[in-house]
């Protein structure tokens, strides 16, 4: 095996895993918080994506700094879908609100194909073809500024989880709903800015996707089943356990590309390989703790 | 005076009749607008059924597209009888919903929803690796049984709507057994049942594989009817939204419920696909919204409370 191939196929492996982690991180943080199938979060990604395309593309607004205006536009749009269509339906059974987040899904999927068609689009900035060269390796910058984006947000978030008043909170209501709300807790609140945050988490994936590679409308549903896929790897609510689950995802997929005979072809299916294992040997996830 | 139940009954088998003598009337495209409904009957009628324990299939898709290459790739292999590779399609859908069943029915309610859609996505990638099985991404030509001749079509109508009468009987009749009790018994309170000697993943897993069984007939009917399929028509994620958008609209828990969907669903589906082209599933998502949040009961709920205020 060439040694130089290998760590070109480490490194991509990487690059993928943290871009996966982005999307995977606020999935699982707001399966933690509200035990909600939320299908919607691989929305919050494509509208992360259009945002930036059409920043970029219509005022010249670099993606770097459509970030911060993404981030606070998913968390509104989060904060406003939780409050109206996720908390009606907090205590009704889990069948309701998954058919809902799916059908949440199916109107911003399909209003997306309405407005700006099926195409597949993509943008090209002055540094989109600027790669940097390590050793043999070599690596595109805006890749490797995109798993510092996604280390720097999941780096913030564990710290807000850790540190902040609100993170306590979260934390209370992840480890049990009800004595969280005995203590005093406002669950609503907690869950609230816990879809808000994960939305922003998933809309920052948005635009580092829109720099990467082509966005269409139903590049959501791509990312959803696969950050699915983490997270049940991982263990649902499980931040830690996100982050291990798209690095091996993300590596899995790149060995596969690269290593299996029209890799390219199966790497799609890795994601749904390591599900049906992971359900099979290990269904509460890596990283579950009782 | 007729009572309510008389009533009823008469309504149906004058409704029935009404199908039966259909292709009389229809034209070469409503006559296939109506196989498209009657496919869809079976689709919905079979996936309500798995909701009656509570567990739901984001991915009926799958076993319609495992019915429909199983049926394909057999007839195609030894030159079946029709029939039978039909009843190949049903069961080799059923087996898939055992082996899937047994490893999500252990967890909480949500693993068998990402479970099933992942898996017809999974089935669809499968499909189009392993060309040297089922010629990949190009689809298997059938020759056509029922073609697109007027006579072969009328056939064609009265086959499906036969397997559709069967799926619905069957609904029926499983709705009235000791099997609905255990179903609802699951759904109700798992743990009781567990006391009551009623093992909840077994009974899921009978759900879920009579559920697949029709889906995997009519998987392998479409094959036949259209004479060609391929992975993104048959894997298609549109089946599985329409699977449960169907029952849901018409009425969960119910017999009459998916069928009233299918129907409506189908017919509008199609007007939809015509005027918009592009995005017409956000009149799905509008309805699956507005459902869950006003109708819970669905049409056929909002029927019977229309007809007891009268």
């Amino acid at each position: 095996m060439d040694l130089a191939t290998f760590a070109q196929v480490i490194a991509n492996g990487i690059l993928t895993g943290g871009l996966y982690a982005l999307i995977a991180v606020g999935l699982t943080l707001i399966f933690g918080v509200m035990r909600v199938i939320n299908f919607v979060h691989g929305e919050t990604l494509m509208l992360g994506s259009y945002l930036t395309y059409f920043l970029f593309t219509l005022y010249g607004i670099d993606p770097f700094l459509s970030l911060p205006l993404a981030i606070c536009a998913l968390f509104v749009l989060g904060v406003a879908i939780q409050r109206f269509f996720i908390n009606p339906v907090i205590a009704a059974p889990h069948l309701n609100q998954i058919l809902l987040t799916f059908g949440l899904v199916l109107i911003i999927q399909n209003l997306a194909l309405i407005l700006w068609s099926g195409n597949y689009i993509s943008m090209t900035t002055r540094y989109s073809a600027v790669s940097l060269k390590f050793g043999p390796l070599s690596v595109g910058l805006t890749r490797l500024l995109g798993l510092m984006i996604a280390i720097l947000l999941t780096f913030l978030l564990t710290l807000a989880l850790k540190r902040t008043e609100w993170g306590k909170s979260v934390r209370a209501v992840t480890q049990d709903r009800e004595a969280a709300m005995l203590m005093g807790v406002n669950v609503n609140r907690v869950n609230m800015l816990a879809f808000g945050v994960g939305s922003a988490m998933g809309g920052a994936g948005g635009v580092v996707t829109s720099m990467v590679m082509y966005i269409f409308p139903l590049v959501g549903m791509l990312f959803v089943l696969k950050a699915f896929a983490i997270v049940v790897l991982g263990g649902f609510g499980s931040i830690a356990g996100a982050v291990v689950g798209s690095l091996i995802l993300g590596l899995t997929e790149s060995l596969v590309t690269n290593y299996v005979p029209s890799g390219s072809g199966w790497a799609e299916g890795v994601s749904f390989a390591v599900l049906v294992l992971i359900l099979v040997i290990r269904p509460k996830g890596l990283f579950y703790v009782e | 005076m007729l009572n309510r139940g008389r009533a009823k009954i008469l309504g149906l088998l004058a409704f029935l009749a009404l199908l039966a003598f259909l292709p009389a009337f229809l034209g070469p495209y409503s006559l296939h607008m109506m196989i498209l409904v009657m496919i869809y009957v079976v689709i919905a009628t079979s996936w309500n059924i798995l909701v009656w324990t509570h567990q739901i299939s984001l991915g009926h898709a799958a076993f319609f597209g495992i019915g429909a290459y199983t049926g394909a790739l057999m007839f195609n292999a030894w030159r079946l009888p029709p029939y039978f590779d039909m009843l190949l399609g049903g069961v080799s859908a059923s087996l898939s919903a055992v082996v899937l069943g047994i490893i999500c029915f252990r967890m909480a309610p949500w693993a068998l929803a990402i479970a099933t859609l992942a898996f017809a996505e999974a089935m669809k990638i499968l499909v189009i690796m392993l060309p040297g099985l089922t010629e990949g991404a190009e689809g298997v030509a059938i020759p056509p049984l029922f073609g697109g001749e007027e006579a072969a079509r009328t056939k064609g109508y009265y086959l499906i709507f036969g397997i559709a009468s069967l799926c619905v009987l069957m609904a029926y009749f499983l709705k009235r057994s000791k099997l609905y009790y255990a179903f609802t018994a699951i759904h109700d309170d798992e743990e009781a049942a567990n006391m009551l000697g009623i093992n909840p993943t077994k009974y899921k897993v009978v759900a879920f594989t009579l559920s697949a069984f029709f889906v995997g007939i009519v998987g392998s009917f479409y094959a036949h009817y259209i004479a060609y399929i391929d992975p993104h028509a048959v894997f298609n994620i549109h089946t599985s939204v329409e699977a449960q958008i169907m029952p849901l609209m018409g009425g969960l828990y119910t017999v009459a419920g998916p069928v009233v969907g299918a129907f409506i669903l189908t017919l509008l589906g199609e007007y939809l696909r015509i005027t918009i082209k592009e995005g017409y599933l956000i009149a799905y998502g509008v309805i699956l919204v507005i459902v869950i949040f006003y109708l819970p009961q669905g049409l056929v709920g909002l029927a019977g409370k229309w007809m007891k205020r009268k």
